[in-house]
């Protein structure tokens, strides 16, 4: 028993030394990407984002690799979720844009709803702290003019407009977020939107590779969506990836 | 002793030439050149007739400069010679039968002849030539025998010849090869076996080789002629038609017989007319040849129908592609057999790559070999991954008769470097392309997401602010109920005091209401100021001081200017507010 508890320590402490750290693995995927291996350097991607690994560069690579692959759907899926990461790289932007020409597809193919839009140019600006400190402000302004600044004007009139402000700001942070339904792309050409969720649905509509649609329910592995033309239907969630999760591996092509 | 006399031909001959001296002398000499068509077919023929009229060459005459066009026989002489009202006129004819070489326009160009009077030269003669066959075709003449037999101008000469010989003409085929496999070429040569001129020659009906694919070989301009013997006689053989059959399916087949048309001119006594004008014509066939035909061993199942021998190669239109872009993979066979036959393209996969179906490019040539060249299958490769692109081995399956087995030409594999497209690497230090390909980050790095309050926080601080400002809002009514219930005066904010103090200095207001104001601000302020007694600090003793004064100013009598008074005290009470506060 003594012997076989040493045996089990040893192994923890010999995994624990020649475990990668995250960053060894994602710099041997981006090795692999680089020597020509885009599918095994994705598979390498996909396992650190599983693993809670939640970088710009992991999602910028993996955008690169799908692109290299011809996979402009999934180089879209990977280059938002990198925007989310770091709103304000405007390099993702113009990679964005790019992929989005080679995928022939327009801009509002890839922004389906303003609210999220404006959700995200909130957050870029950080909309949300700064409502916060001017709902403070307004109100130790307002303190200051009842007890400590009786006679001064510019408490009242400054806890006014930093409240107004607020409430203002407090619409993109709080409100468009909460109203903006979450988004998924369409990682390949030719997705059916389907009927019903049922693998013996029938056919509404193609979708195209590389659109965002929002997501409007979910059942099981089909997602209830709806694409640019309005259409509403369902589709397989391995062929559309909601952008707030990490594909299952059976989804990677 | 009788003086021998020339006789037959020469007789004739030498009347002519006296006739013709004697004809020069009494009339004016004409030099012409006349054709029978000026619009003819590439397949017609034309009749070039040279005339010179009264007059005595000094020299030969000259043959007019040709051009696309060629002389297949000439030049035939014919002699008139009349008198009409007691003149004596004669004149020459030399006819020539040309045959157009191409489509377009033909020259004839000037004959000329020297005369006693100078040079003649007759009128150079354009001809259009078309396609086909414009000139109506002359019927059939006299059957073949009489033609070959009878001398019409026999009777004319007097001379009646010994009853000669028929030449003879036939047709005959031959094959190079008796026994063959499917798709191997059998060379059939039909030639012209004659014994006298033959000055056309074409098909009675078309032919018709079933069991086979046929090339035609391209005929030679000028056939050359050889000398066979067949049953003992001798012959001139001229190739006529050759065909490359390539059997396609397996048996006994037959090449049929063929039938042909020969023109065989006339036997004209002294002057030989092979013309066509001129000509009979007759009809001769091959005999049928039988070939065997061998079956193709079995093959394996990629086998195309290709027989003969082939090399195969691939190649590619450049070694490196930007990923997007297409390749294009050339698969190349060439070599001796059917290859014209073999339609089925070879199966390319590429793995990381959208190959589309070929095109077929063909440099094919007809021999008596067989056909020669390649074929080329171009094919468009998309590759849809970036790194090295392996173009698999490509094969070629053909039966080799000599070895009669299947083979395979085998082409080399080819790789090729797909780049990937730039990617937007500027104002970003991350990113560190380790090559040209992918601008790929190196480093995991933080997410630059700030820590953002999540929606629903911010929806919590903005009730609870709300809520604050209410609140305030709501103290001074709350401290004036207290107020009120405890009975106490109420106490109005110094902003508000000095709020009602402003409204003093709004012009046209009287000196009593300004006063009332000032004293109310300050009993607001300050409380009863009266009630304070000299112990009060300082800013109540001076509020003490402005209210007197207000108090004074707003009952004195309206005898002078007060305004700058109360201006004063307003200031005066205001600031005392502000301290006091």
């Amino acid at each position: 028993m003594r012997r076989l508890i040493v045996a089990a320590m040893v192994a923890l402490v010999a995994n624990w030394v020649v475990a990668e750290t995250p960053q060894e693995r994602f710099r041997a995927a981006t090795a692999a990407v680089r020597g020509g291996d885009a599918p095994g350097g994705i598979r390498a991607f996909r396992e650190l984002a599983a693993a809670g690994v939640a970088s710009p560069s992991l999602y910028w690579n993996w955008a690169q690799a799908a692109a290299a692959r011809g996979h402009a759907g999934e180089a879209v899926w990977a280059l938002l979720r990198c925007r989310q990461l770091d709103p304000g790289d405007s390099s993702v932007a113009r990679e964005l844009h790019r992929v989005r020409q080679l995928a022939g597809l327009s801009p509002s193919e890839t922004s389906p709803q303003p609210l999220a839009e404006l959700a995200r140019h909130a957050r870029r600006l950080r909309a949300g702290s700064l409502t916060l400190a001017l709902f403070g402000v307004s109100v130790l302004l307002h303190g200051a003019a009842r007890w400590w600044l009786p006679v001064a004007r510019w408490p009242v009139a400054g806890a006014w407009a930093s409240l107004v402000l607020a409430l203002l700001l407090a619409v993109p942070a709080a409100l468009a977020p909460w109203a903006a339904r979450p988004l998924a792309t369409v990682v390949r050409a030719g997705v059916p939107l389907l009927d019903a969720a049922s693998p013996n649905a029938g056919i509404l509509a193609t979708l195209r590779e590389g659109e965002v649609v929002p997501i409007l329910t979910r059942s099981g592995p089909y997602l209830r969506i709806q694409d640019s033309s309005g259409a509403r239907g369902w589709a397989l969630a391995d062929e559309v990836w909601p952008l707030d999760e990490v594909p299952p591996p059976s989804a990677l092509r | 002793m009788a003086r021998a006399k020339p006789c037959g031909p020469l007789r004739g001959a030498v009347a002519s030439v006296v006739l013709w001296a004697a004809a020069a002398s009494v009339a004016a000499a004409t030099f012409e050149a006349r054709v029978n068509a000026t619009r003819i077919g590439l397949n017609d023929q034309l009749q070039l007739t040279i005339t010179l009229a009264d007059a005595a060459p000094k020299s030969e005459i000259t043959m007019p400069a040709l051009t696309n066009l060629e002389v297949v026989a000439g030049p035939s002489v014919s002699t008139q010679i009349s008198f009409v009202n007691g003149a004596l006129s004669q004149s020459r004819s030399y006819t020539f039968v040309l045959r157009p070489t191409a489509v377009g326009q033909a020259v004839i160009g000037a004959a000329r002849v020297e005369l006693a009077d100078g040079e003649r030269r007759t009128t150079p003669i354009t001809v259009e030539v078309v396609e086909g066959s414009v000139v109506p075709r002359h019927p059939p003449a006299d059957p073949f025998e009489e033609i070959l037999r009878r001398d019409p101008f026999e009777g004319f000469f007097g001379r009646r010849a010994a009853p000669a010989a028929p030449a003879k003409v036939f047709m005959e085929a031959e094959a190079s090869r008796r026994r063959v496999f499917v798709g191997e070429p059998v060379l059939v040569t039909f030639s012209l076996l004659t014994q006298t001129a033959v000055s056309g020659l074409d098909l009675a009906e078309a032919p018709s080789f079933t069991g086979f694919w046929v090339e035609e070989l391209p005929g030679e301009k000028t056939p050359v002629g050889e000398t066979v013997t067949r049953a003992g006689e001798s012959f001139q053989r001229f190739t006529v038609l050759r065909r490359l059959l390539y059997p396609t399916r397996a048996g006994e087949l037959t090449v049929p017989a063929l039938t042909f048309r020969l023109a065989v001119p006339r036997r004209i006594g002294f002057f030989a007319d092979p013309g066509a004008a001129g000509a009979g014509i007759i009809t001769r066939a091959t005999e049928p040849l039988s070939i065997s035909v061998l079956p193709i061993p079995a093959s394996e199942a990629e086998y195309g129908g290709a027989v003969g021998s082939f090399r195969a190669t691939s190649s590619v239109d450049r070694r490196e592609v930007p990923l997007g872009e297409a390749v294009q993979v050339r698969f190349k066979v060439e070599g001796k057999g059917n290859l014209k036959w073999v339609e089925r393209a070879p199966k390319l996969d590429v793995v990381g790559a959208k190959v589309y179906p070929p095109r077929v490019l063909d440099n094919l040539r007809v021999t008596p070999e067989g056909v020669l060249g390649e074929r080329v299958w171009e094919f468009v490769v998309v590759p849809e991954t970036a790194g090295t692109l392996e173009i698999p081995p490509l094969f070629f399956p053909y039966f080799d008769p000599v070895a009669q087995s299947v083979r395979r030409a085998e082409a080399a594999a080819v790789s090729l470097v797909v780049r990937a497209p730039a990617a937007v690497a500027m104002g970003n230090p991350s990113v560190a392309p380790a090559n040209d390909a992918l601008a790929l980050r190196s480093d995991l790095e933080e997410a630059m997401v700030p820590g953002e309050p999540s929606p629903q926080l911010v929806v919590g601080v903005a009730a609870l602010s709300l809520l604050a400002h209410a609140l305030l809002l709501a103290a001074p009514i709350l401290v004036r109920r207290r107020d009120a219930a405890r009975g106490s005066q109420r106490r109005r904010s110094p902003r508000a005091i000095l709020a009602d103090l402003r409204r003093a200095r709004e012009p046209g207001s009287s000196k009593e209401s300004v006063a009332a104001l000032i004293e109310r601000a300050l009993t607001e302020a300050f409380g009863d100021l009266e009630a304070a007694g000299e112990g009060a600090d300082e800013i109540r003793r001076q509020a003490r001081e402005v209210l007197r004064e207000a108090r004074f100013v707003r009952y004195a009598p309206q005898l002078g200017e007060y305004q700058e008074k109360l201006d004063e005290l307003v200031e005066r009470a205001g600031r005392l507010i502000r301290r006091g506060a």
